[in-house]
């Protein structure tokens, strides 16, 4: 049953439409008769003229469409495992976990390229940057860009030029083919004309703020760096994918492959083929739901142990290298396997090297050796691996790496908890995909009840515990034991280490902690004095700018890129805004970030100063030209400075004892801002 | 007594004969739909194959209701004495021949259906539609002069 076969759908329409016409016709024949007979054939030569003229059309852009996108419907690489068949089997036995997965950001990851798909404009616009220009136009339901060849920038690249530095690159006209991301952020792929690759075109539609920004904009990377120039099948096949495999052909070309765009059923549940074989007998699914055990042919994360559970989600939100052997020959991680098994999970803590280094396991302790290895000559290439990665005490900090932060929290080490205690992949809002009905004790906050399923006892004495009013922000379990200390997205986002706030760490590691990203105004002296009377724990021996400089100013004057980030992040945070007086000395800070180096501190910047002050905001552009950037923030610092008749003294938020802006020190701090280049890894 | 030659007999008989049958082979469609359910078979239950769904059921559905349509022209033949020969001869044939190519456009169409797209015996069914609107019109419009 196929549409390639029309001269068969032509020879049935003719011989029905003909015997009809003829059962009118037949017989003692009247004008109306003959009429009616000619207008059935009629009716059906035009009809089916215009139908063919149709699915023709729809049916050539379509296939042309596929030969393009890395092939679907991988067959296995472990000859001893079943064969992925697709969520396309999944909905007829299970329509409710079809609808919520549908409904979910991770189906529409990767799509293939269609006005279904594509968020962004293509309306002949043309888009600019880095001294290239690109054109934008939609041909019917095409998306099309004119741009510098890919295969040619790809071919000066890999021998050692740089493509984005000729002048007069050739032309082409390439059909966008597929779309990755659809809820903060899509970026688009066109395919290469000699094999199985596909470049990414180099900007980033932005879903919430409807504009474009060149791709590098879009993380926080050195302002100056080179262009990227991402290929489809260097990283983003293996998360973005159902089992995309890097596959290359006989003459080296590349072929990769995907059993299905996007995150579908089976990179939870694994090759379904056995399970979808073995329930096509009724009685057996009728047996299976008398029954309480779970059906062996499928995975169910839900059922795992927590561990094995994580895993699942850790095989994409983890930092994990494949190992070698694996990479070339597989068997895969399969969901309910062992993550170690074929990964090696990179973790940066010295516990956690201490742990793995010990382990009675050989296998584990090589792998352990191998990953020192990796790690070392990363670190010989370049310093910054690590550092783009984790905090320095090894608590990761880039998105969507969770589970490097979930595997060193105290609470997963004593098996209490995966990210199915909070998250849900079929009855929670798509947004964060948190349970709509988590555990937990009734009449608490439902943010909290994850906590305090096991942590009872607090839900009794919430206030005596946070030492804040029970329904304040202060009072939410993970505002301060998951602050915002993760940079993806553009803006700041959960750690998944669950930890307690600590002045020391932060004196070590220079990651601000929950309190002080609430509390930007106060010194890390403060913090460290609360800390010490409401939890007895002992306050570290602090510097002189611990005791004297603000948070905002330390980390948002002074601070690294990220640090920077964080800090323009977390003024508009609104949790944080409760604990702001009515001296809201955010704004002028914001002010001064509006001008920053880095485009991803700028980006939250303006954003938080659209949330707290729109009426500041107007006008602003985080890509604006430098000279109209530097004046913007200039004129937002003047209208916001402290003044001595108004302000209250503050020297901790850089102010003289009469409550006006201090320039002197101010300068001081501000050019003694850490340059040092970042590039966080997301 | 009536005439064994009376054509308005045989009509009936035909029309009967024809709905009769129609009813057996669209409610063994039915059996076979449940079927393909209860075996979860993928050509019928994929999302891919949403469209041949539709339209199998949709030829399942009215292939067996204009059966019982033929059953109910069959027993109206005889109110319908009035009426020219011609007419009740034009409104049976419209309305067998629209019998026929309605649901056997669903089902073809669903045959090769490809993603969203029927296959193209789909456009029998729209001629099979207009066929049984005229068949029914012809019948009221007798109806309304007997």
């Amino acid at each position: 049953m196929s549409a390639d076969v029309p001269g068969l759908q032509l020879i049935l329409i003719a011989a029905v439409t003909l015997g009809c016409a003829a059962w009118i016709a037949y017989g003692r024949r009247s004008p109306f008769q003959l009429a009616l007979a000619a207008g059935v054939i009629a009716l059906a030569i035009g009809g089916t003229w215009w139908a063919e003229s149709q699915a023709s059309a729809r049916l050539a852009s379509r296939q042309a469409l596929e030969a393009e996108i890395p092939a679907t419907l991988l067959r296995s690489p472990d000859p001893t495992s079943a064969e992925y068949v697709t969520s396309d089997r999944c909905r007829a036995c299970h329509p409710s976990q079809y609808a919520s997965w549908h409904d979910s950001y991770h189906r529409t990851m990767t799509q293939r390229a269609s006005p279904e798909a594509i968020l962004a404009p293509f309306e002949g616009q043309t888009l600019s940057a880095r001294d290239r220009a690109y054109r934008l136009e939609r041909r019917g339901d095409e998306y099309w860009v004119q741009m510098a060849d890919p295969d040619w920038e790809r071919d000066r690249l890999d021998r050692g030029g740089r493509p984005e530095a000729e002048a007069q690159p050739p032309m082409r006209w390439k059909r966008i083919v597929m779309t990755t991301g659809s809820h903060h952020m899509q970026t688009y792929w066109v395919a290469s004309r000699r094999d199985g690759r596909l470049f990414n075109f180099p900007w980033l539609w932005l879903v919430e703020d409807q504009r474009w920004i060149p791709r590098e904009d879009g993380f926080i990377r050195p302002p100056d760096g080179p262009r990227t120039f991402d290929v489809w099948h260097g990283a983003c096949i293996e998360c973005h994918a159902v089992a995309g495999e890097k596959n290359r052909g006989r003459r080296g070309e590349w072929l990769p492959g995907v059993a299905e765009l996007g995150i579908a059923c089976e990179a939870c549940h694994g090759p379904a083929e056995e399970h979808i074989r073995a329930n096509q007998d009724p009685l057996r699914r009728l047996r299976l739901r008398a029954s309480d055990t779970g059906d062996p042919t499928i995975v169910n994360p839900a059922r795992l142990e927590a561990e094995a559970s994580s895993q699942v989600c850790g095989q994409c939100h983890g930092i994990n290298l494949i190992k070698s052997y694996v990479r070339e020959q597989g068997p895969r991680f399969r969901p309910a396997g062992d993550l170690r098994d074929t990964r090696i999970v990179l973790r940066a803590t010295e516990h956690a090297r201490e742990v793995e280094a010990n382990h009675p396991d050989p296998q584990r302790a090589l792998d352990q050796q191998h990953l020192e290895k990796i790690v070392e000559q990363q670190v010989a290439r370049n310093d910054s691996f690590l550092r783009d990665r984790f905090w320095p005490d090894g608590m990761v900090r880039v998105s969507g790496r969770e589970q490097n932060g979930l595997i060193e929290s105290a609470c997963f080490e004593s098996q209490a908890l995966s990210c199915l205690t909070c998250h849900s992949m079929h009855e929670s809002d798509p947004n964060d995909q948190l349970a709509l009905a988590p555990g937990g004790p009734e009449g608490t906050d439902p943010s909290d009840r994850a906590c305090l399923t096991c942590h009872a006892s607090f839900a009794e004495e919430l206030e005596a515990h946070t030492h804040h009013a029970p329904d304040s922000s202060g009072s939410r379990c993970y505002n301060c034991h998951m602050p915002h200390t993760v940079y993806g997205l553009m803006k700041s986002i959960r750690s998944h280490w669950v930890d307690s706030p600590s002045a020391a760490t932060t004196q070590r590691t220079g990651r601000p902690d929950a309190c002080s990203l609430c509390h930007l105004d106060q010194t890390l002296a403060w913090t460290a004095a609360q800390l010490e009377t409401r939890y007895g724990q002992p306050a570290p021996s602090l510097s002189e700018d611990d005791r004297t400089l603000s948070g905002v100013a330390r980390w948002g004057v002074r601070g690294n890129a990220h640090q920077r980030s964080m800090v323009a992040w977390h003024l508009g945070w609104p949790d944080a805004g409760q604990a702001v007086s009515e001296d809201d000395w955010r704004p002028f800070f914001l002010g001064h970030l509006l001008d920053d180096p880095y485009p991803a501190v700028r980006y939250g910047a303006a954003q938080s100063l659209s949330a707290i002050r729109p009426d500041l905001a107007e006008g602003l552009d985080f890509l604006a030209p430098a000279e109209v950037r530097e004046e913007q923030s200039a004129a937002v610092m003047t209208q916001t400075a402290p003044r001595s008749d108004r302000s209250p003294a503050r020297p901790e938020l850089l102010r003289t004892p009469s409550g006006g802006l201090d320039q002197a020190r101010f300068s001081k701090i501000a050019a003694a801002r850490d340059d040092q280049e970042m590039d966080l890894r997301e | 007594m009536k005439d064994p030659e009376d054509p308005t007999l045989d009509r009936a008989r035909l029309h009967l004969r024809f709905g009769w049958w129609s009813l057996l082979v669209f409610m063994t469609l039915g059996l076979m739909l449940e079927a393909l359910h209860a075996f979860k078979m993928g050509v019928y239950l994929d999302v891919s194959s949403e469209t041949r769904r539709l339209l199998w059921t949709l030829a399942h559905a009215h292939g067996a209701l204009l059966g019982l349509l033929n059953i109910a022209f069959a027993l109206t033949l005889p109110s319908l004495g009035a009426t020219a020969e011609t007419q009740r001869r034009l409104a049976g044939r419209c309305l067998l021949a629209g019998s026929l190519t309605l649901p056997l456009g669903f089902f073809l169409g669903g045959c090769f259906a490809i993603d969203g797209d029927p296959g193209l015996p789909i456009v029998l069914a729209p001629i099979g539609g207009l066929l049984i609107l005229l068949a029914v019109f012809l019948v009221a419009r007798g109806l309304g002069r007997s």
